[in-house]
């Protein structure tokens, strides 16, 4: 079945492995764009209006805090370049992971409790997700021997259980909370505007590949 | 393709107008002119630009630069027959579009609709749920071999219609005043549009005709089949008229309740698919 | 912050120029068809805002946002 048209390019270094096809190609350039604007764009001042007046003031980053966030929004731009990339589940799953570390960490800088509060309960659930999301790669390495997608694509290897799909997807989704991350919603409230659109950005960019993965295995 | 490419974004904003002016009819007032978008876009392209003084600069710009490419892309994708997949991508990163919009300029109206854009991220689903069904039919995500496998096997319309009902309140919830449009609801001015005026608010126009023609082809693409250009027109006359209905006769939802129905339709969808998956 | 107008002028004038190079060589059989794809995606955006930018940006400070009536 024609999943995301042809890989184009195949790089294989030993057991590792990348592949573009047209789709995760459209997905990288993306990512790659939004990685451009954090590194060289200032951060957004969110304006606020103070209550009962007519008054108004803008909410300043601080230059430590502004090079913590942007370290860690790039992180989290590599690492979702990486996740659509990949044509290894283990790699996707270290990727994957990494994602939802760095998307807390953009945010963990940020002194504002609503943002903080809602930070640290996301962080437990991608915490907690990281046990489906690597056990669906240890369990694909175990039923059919093989970690490489356009193996598991081929039909002579074993076909991979719906069951180690759905932890997969299970895991992701805890991950990147998408699509209900209506969770993550206050964590964009925090001002400074290319490093949380990261947040949303790879979590919707994995989202987005573990459809074509779980299609594809 | 240059010439199709400006086709689309000229005929995208007259199905814009076309909607506008329906739905002023429908609610007994006399409306603008139907190529009042395309006039829009030319208005704002001459209007005094410059970038908020609180803005992030590089992405206020860069955004709307991101929101024409992608649609040109996509535009060029339903054209050569390409992966359904990746117009179903591009969707999901318009929603990104709509946020790096709202967030990049730090007016607190911008930042509510991009939040919005968020929470209401269960519309998508639905799109994807469609795609699902029809891969189990044609087995394939290519739009050419789906338009070729509806040849064969006539439209997908009759045979799924219920996929098709998902993609069209799909569509709806990306026309403006329709009961989902809670990112550019009034109540917060203009929602993520807000900050974006002038020569921004030009490209966010040519984006948003190129965003209705891609729709709609596709939609027409993938559960008519493939028809000649003229007949692809009116179908899409015809499809924006039916919305327009819609959008004149439901009052808007409040945020809560859009994602509550969305919510909804996704569940039905994927209950749908999977008992189809278990019949196939 | 924001470049000059006839520096606008000029990124209008090179992306235009590139599209209609492109249609040509497209045309002409001389470029392949994604490739001109590809050099659309990237130039038609720069060239509708550059041309709108060239005519109407503005040179003196910038202003804060909206924040109300």
């Amino acid at each position: 079945m024609n999943i995301a048209g042809e890989p184009f390019l195949v790089l294989e270094f030993a057991d590792e492995l990348v592949y573009l096809t047209p789709y995760t190609t459209t997905l990288l350039l993306f990512a790659l764009a939004f990685t451009i604007f954090a590194i060289i764009s200032r951060p957004e001042r969110q304006v606020d209006i103070v209550f009962g007046g007519d008054a108004f003031y803008a909410k300043k980053t601080s230059l430590s805090e502004m090079r913590f966030r942007r370290f860690m929004a790039i992180a989290c731009g590599l690492a979702s370049m990486g996740a659509v990339v990949t044509g290894d589940i283990f790699n996707f799953t270290l990727f994957i992971s990494l994602v939802g570390i760095c998307n807390v960490g953009i945010v963990a800088a940020v002194k504002i409790r609503h943002v903080q509060e809602a930070a640290f309960q996301y962080g437990i659930v991608a915490l907690s997700a990281t046990v489906p999301l690597f056990g669906a790669a240890a369990l694909t390495a175990a039923t059919t021997g093989t970690l490489s997608m356009i193996e598991l694509g081929k039909a002579t290897t074993a076909a991979v259980s719906p069951v180690i799909k759905a932890l997969l997807v299970l895991g992701v989704m805890g991950e990147g909370m998408a699509p209900f991350y209506a969770a993550k919603a206050e964590m964009f409230r925090a001002p400074g505007a290319p490093y949380v659109i990261m947040c949303s950005l790879s979590s919707l960019l994995i989202f987005l590949r573990v459809i074509e993965v779980v299609l594809v295995i | 393709m240059i010439e199709y490419v400006l086709f689309a974004v000229f005929f995208g904003l007259l199905l814009l107008g076309i909607h506008r002016k329906t739905i002023a009819r429908i609610q007994r007032r006399p409306g603008p002119p139907v190529w009042q978008e395309i006039l829009h876009m030319l208005k704002f392209s001459f209007k005094s630009t410059w970038i908020p003084a609180t803005a992030s600069g590089t992405l206020f710009v860069g955004i709307v630069l991101l929101a024409i490419g992608i649609w040109t892309a996509a535009l060029f994708v339903v054209l050569t027959g390409g992966s359904l997949l990746i117009i179903f991508g591009i969707y999901m990163l318009h929603k990104i579009v709509e946020h790096g919009f709202g967030l990049s300029s730090g007016s607190p109206y911008g930042k509510f609709g991009g939040v919005r854009s968020v929470i209401s991220a269960a519309s998508e689903i639905p799109l994807f749920v469609t795609v699902a069904v029809i891969a189990l039919f044609t087995e394939s995500f290519s739009l050419a071999d789906i338009t070729a496998y509806q040849e064969v096997h006539g439209p997908l319309l009759f045979l799924v219609p219920l996929p098709a009902l998902a993609m069209y309140i799909v569509i709806l919830s990306k026309m403006p005043s329709s009961p989902f449009s809670i990112v550019e609801s009034k109540e917060i001015v203009s929602g993520y549009k807000t900050e974006h005026f002038g020569v921004w608010r030009a490209g966010l126009e040519v984006t948003n005709g190129l965003k209705t023609y891609v729709l709609l082809f596709t939609f027409l693409a993938v559960f008519i089949g493939s028809l000649p250009l003229w007949w692809i027109l009116i179908g899409m006359v015809l499809i924006i008229l039916s919305l327009s209905f819609v959008c004149a006769l439901c009052p808007m939802l409040s945020p809560f309740d859009t994602v509550t129905v969305q919510i909804l339709i996704t569940a039905i969808m994927v209950v749908y698919a999977g008992i189809l998956w278990v019949v196939a | 912050m924001m470049l000059s107008k006839s520096r606008f002028g000029l990124l209008a004038f090179a992306s235009g120029f590139l599209i209609v190079i492109g249609f040509f060589l497209e045309w002409g059989d001389y470029l392949p068809f994604w490739a001109y794809a590809a050099l659309l995606v990237c130039c038609f955006p720069v060239f509708t805002l550059s041309l709108g930018l060239w005519w109407m940006a503005r040179e003196h400070e910038e202003d804060i946002p909206f924040v109300g009536y």
